[in-house]
């Protein structure tokens, strides 16, 4: 099984795995259980993102998108929605056309369109975001997503929990765990709690092989 | 009309029948660290609802932690001097009217999902942005040579890494085939009753006794999902009475109000 919560062990390594371009090595349908997240699809993320692209870009849509970005006290915020907004109206387009996206798809392809706005509203105007700045809007959108399709009944508690223990099982859901329990303790006092810091020695993740190592391709 | 450059690229990518993904856009964040912000977020979503925590919350804490171990441990380890990014109330008001208002022309514009027009789309990408046909060429042969390099996508099986001890996904499997089962029977002597007992009163008894069934079994169903989330070694559990999260993240968050719970400050419980 594919999907968004795994990687490659070395990037540039021919593909081991079913790809646009080999798939011959497609494993048997039900040789696994199905994961929450499911396959990424190149093509199906190549036509989710040009759709997006062409919707931002339709006139009225840009003009009230990047007017209420630029506008806003908290761009994080603001493009957090916008992106919401487009990525949903693009699942209920898919729906529609009877076409099933998956949600590690659906992902990689908004980091995308997130990224197409941000640039259009830099290009507009708006103080140019930092990556920080861009990770917060990324993790802020996902965390709206996920909490929505939950109240919505999109996705059910027992998908999302096992979600969880999916990204758990996998390399960098491991190296996750490893930071943690590198974190300080909480400081004796009561309550008292200890802010994020990086540990020593964790090695940056592995790009996952085919994808690109950095935001321009 | 706002053009994105990025956009732009991906256009003659798509006229040249290059991919998208791998030649259209300027990403938000790098595909490494998105992969680490997504299995933070799966990880710390899973652990807010079982732990009755703000998901959003949940979310953003996964997401800072794996950002770090995907790369992006320069920038976000600084987060925490960096408070102060906006007021929080304005924000929400704020989110709330940029969902309920904007969007209205999104309908308007008619998306085609099959990988025949997926060509067309590019060009047509690129038409509206007034690009020459000359440079969608060059850039197009740029930027397909740059896709055939890099153009394939994840790899590894997911559910191969998971412990061979009991995953949770055959538990939860488990569960919810045993309500099903206890479900039907429920139903079977609810119905059994009702022949038994003639009449519209056995009828409606035989109803409540259903609904008291199913009751009963989705509670059961919804503890042993509780107890079996609670017993893994889930990583937030324990991260997330360890740290709290930086003041200009707290900022984003929605209606943010501390509270007591294993996804607040101090994480006690």
């Amino acid at each position: 099984m594919k999907g968004l919560l795994e990687q490659a062990a070395v990037p540039g390594m021919a593909p081991t795995a079913p790809t646009m371009a080999n798939p011959s090595v497609t494993p048997p349908a039900g040789a696994e259980p199905e994961s929450v997240a499911g396959d990424f699809n190149q093509k199906d993320m190549d036509l989710f993102v040009v759709n997006g692209v062409k919707m931002i870009h339709n006139t009225k849509v840009s003009d009230d998108i990047i007017a209420r970005v630029i506008k806003s006290e908290n761009p994080v915020v603001a493009v957090a929605d916008a992106t919401l907004l487009i990525v949903g109206q693009l699942e209920r387009s898919a729906a529609s056309a009877g076409k099933k996206i998956s949600l590690t798809t659906i992902a990689h392809g908004s980091n995308f369109l997130m990224g197409e706005i941000i640039a259009s509203a830099e290009a507009a105007g708006m103080k140019k975001m930092d990556d920080k700045t861009k990770y917060q809007t990324f993790s802020l959108a996902m965390g709206k997503y996920l909490d929505e399709a939950i109240k919505t009944g999109k996705m059910t508690k027992e998908e999302l929990i096992q979600m969880g223990k999916e990204a758990e099982g996998t390399p960098i859901g491991k190296k996750m765990a490893e930071t943690a329990m590198q974190m300080e303790a909480p400081a004796a006092a009561p309550g008292a709690s200890a802010e994020i810091g990086v540990p020593t020695g964790m090695p940056p993740a592995t790009v996952p092989a085919g994808m690109p190592a950095t935001g321009r391709v | 009309m706002p053009v994105a450059a990025g956009a732009v690229v991906g256009g003659w990518a798509l006229a040249a029948g290059a991919s998208v993904a791998t030649a259209a856009t300027v990403a938000a964040v790098t595909t490494a660290v998105v992969t680490g912000a997504l299995v933070g977020a799966a990880m710390g979503a899973a652990t807010a609802l079982v732990t009755g925590g703000n998901i959003i919350e949940g979310v953003l804490k996964g997401a800072l932690i794996g950002g770090i171990v995907g790369g992006a441990a320069s920038w976000l380890s600084g987060a925490a001097e960096a408070a102060g990014a906006a007021a929080e109330a304005a924000a929400t008001a704020e989110a709330g009217a940029t969902a309920a208002e904007v969007g209205t022309g999104a309908a308007t514009t008619a998306e085609a999902w099959t990988g025949e027009t997926l060509p067309t789309l590019g060009a047509d990408v690129a038409a509206d942005m007034g690009t020459s046909a000359a440079a969608q060429a060059a850039e197009a042969a740029r930027v397909a040579e740059a896709a055939r390099v890099v153009t394939t996508p994840p790899t590894q099986g997911l559910l191969a890494s998971v412990a061979p001890e009991e995953s949770i996904q055959v538990q939860l499997a488990k569960i919810a085939s045993q309500s099903k089962l206890d479900m039907a029977a429920a139903n079977k002597s609810a119905l059994l009753q009702s022949t038994i007992t003639s009449g519209i009163g056995g009828v409606a008894q035989s109803y409540g006794n259903v609904l008291a069934a199913k009751k009963t079994a989705e509670a059961a169903k919804e503890a042993e999902i509780d107890r079996i989330a609670r017993n893994q070694p889930g990583f937030l559990q324990t991260v997330t009475a360890k740290f709290k999260l930086p003041s200009d993240w707290l900022a984003i968050l929605p209606s943010y109000k501390p509270q007591t719970g294993l996804l607040q400050k101090g994480g006690t419980t």
